[in-house]
């Protein structure tokens, strides 16, 4: 156990104990140690350092470092929990549970109200449905009339803001999501559940079978 | 009961619904169905969902709700993280040829071959002092579409390919092919 730790700290900074990991998440420890695996493509695309910078986050999403956008943005910064632009091991495994199936409810509502209030105002304003809607919609290369935009933005505000302040707070947000339960698919990765088989990894067979005696 | 016009045939006999349901042997735990109504839908609020479009009439069931389209973003599906990816590129050459460049490509990106079949070739990043056996970083599969014509396809999934090593591959690859 101590000879993975120093190793992987000395080129993986911020990296932690793949024990501690699991049992702060969903994942099991050959699970964080699969995640590993994933973590080290990643992180070694742009710059080897052992860090997930924008660019490589972008990168294997989208498989075009360039391809800026509002909602990676925003997803990004989510996963960036110290903000110092860059992601480390733990932040990636603490944020990729919040996408497991076996993920609490409440932790996926959480995250996705963080990820729609832009500014982390603490509220998701019109302004901020308005400016998604429409990176949506340029995404889509939808082209719908102004006032159409603005319909869908009434209906949507009178549906989710109860209190009428022209913003949705984190209580709404909770009420909204469990009369439209569909809003939730985007936060989970069912392919989190087989990761194991999807990321083999033989390094840490030693690891593994500390554990198990 | 209704007057039958029909002439009826002894050999072929089609009985009306209300024949049958007055049947003693149909009646045995018969529950007639109910029909569901919907006591909240008027004609009004029809009228109104159809007549009202255009016009700041929220309640029309036409528009979708903003956050429902804004979670269909490709943006928003962090699923890449785990798939694969694949590239396809042409060749001018026959197979053997074709296979020839893609050795070369790969020597250029640092990785080595492993031929598994005719058409096929894996390849593989160095060995890096980890203790991890040799996962295969990079396939390539060539298809055939004429004599002088192939295509190939080159795929690299999330686990095992290391992404420098596949954008590499494929940006010589395509140089030599050209």
């Amino acid at each position: 156990m101590g000879c993975f730790s120093s190793k992987h700290r000395r080129q993986f900074p911020g990296h932690e104990d793949p024990v501690s990991l699991a049992s702060q998440t969903a994942f099991t420890v050959s699970e964080v140690e699969a995640l590993f695996e994933l973590f080290k493509s990643i992180s070694s695309s742009v710059i080897d350092d052992g860090l997930i910078s924008k660019e490589e986050f972008q990168l294997a999403l989208f498989k075009n470092r360039k391809k800026e956008n509002l909602f990676a943005n925003r997803i990004f910064d989510l996963f960036d929990v110290k903000h110092k632009g860059v992601i480390d091991f733990g932040d990636f495994v603490r944020a990729l549970n919040v996408f497991h199936p076996n993920a609490p409810h409440e932790d996926k509502v959480d995250f996705s109200f963080k990820l729609y209030d832009l500014d982390s105002t603490g509220f998701i304003e019109r302004q901020e449905v308005k400016q998604m809607l429409i990176a949506l919609l340029c995404e889509s290369e939808m082209k719908l009339a102004d006032e159409t935009i603005e319909i869908i933005l009434d209906k949507t505000f009178v549906d989710a803001d109860v209190n009428q302040d022209g913003k949705i707070d984190k209580e709404e947000w909770q009420n909204f999501v469990s009369r439209n339960p569909s809003l939730m698919k985007i936060m989970t990765l069912p392919y989190l559940r087989d990761i194991t088989t999807t990321f083999p990894s033989f390094v840490f067979n030693s690891e593994v079978d500390e554990i198990a005696t | 009961m209704k007057k039958r016009t029909r002439r009826i045939n002894p050999w072929y006999y089609e009985p009306h619904v209300d024949e049958i349901l007055e049947d003693g042997w149909f009646r045995i735990d018969y529950e007639p169905a109910e029909a569901i109504t919907n006591e909240k839908a008027s004609l009004e609020d029809v009228y109104q969902a159809f007549h009202r479009i255009g016009t700041r009439k929220i309640q029309s069931p036409r528009f979708v709700n903003a956050f429902q389209l804004i979670a269909m973003s490709n943006h928003l599906d962090l699923s890449g993280l785990l798939e694969e990816q694949k590239t396809k590129l042409g060749s001018r050459h026959p197979m053997t040829e074709t296979i020839e460049k893609i050795e070369v490509a790969a020597k250029d990106a640092s990785l080595s071959v492993e031929r598994t079949n005719s058409s096929k070739v894996k390849l593989h990043a160095p060995q890096k002092l980890t203790r991890s056996i040799s996962q295969n970083t990079v396939s390539a599969e060539v298809i055939e579409v004429t004599p002088t014509h192939c295509m190939i396809e080159v795929s690299r999934s999330s686990s095992t390919g290391e992404i420098r090593s596949y954008k590499e591959f494929c940006r010589s690859l395509s140089s030599i092919l050209k």
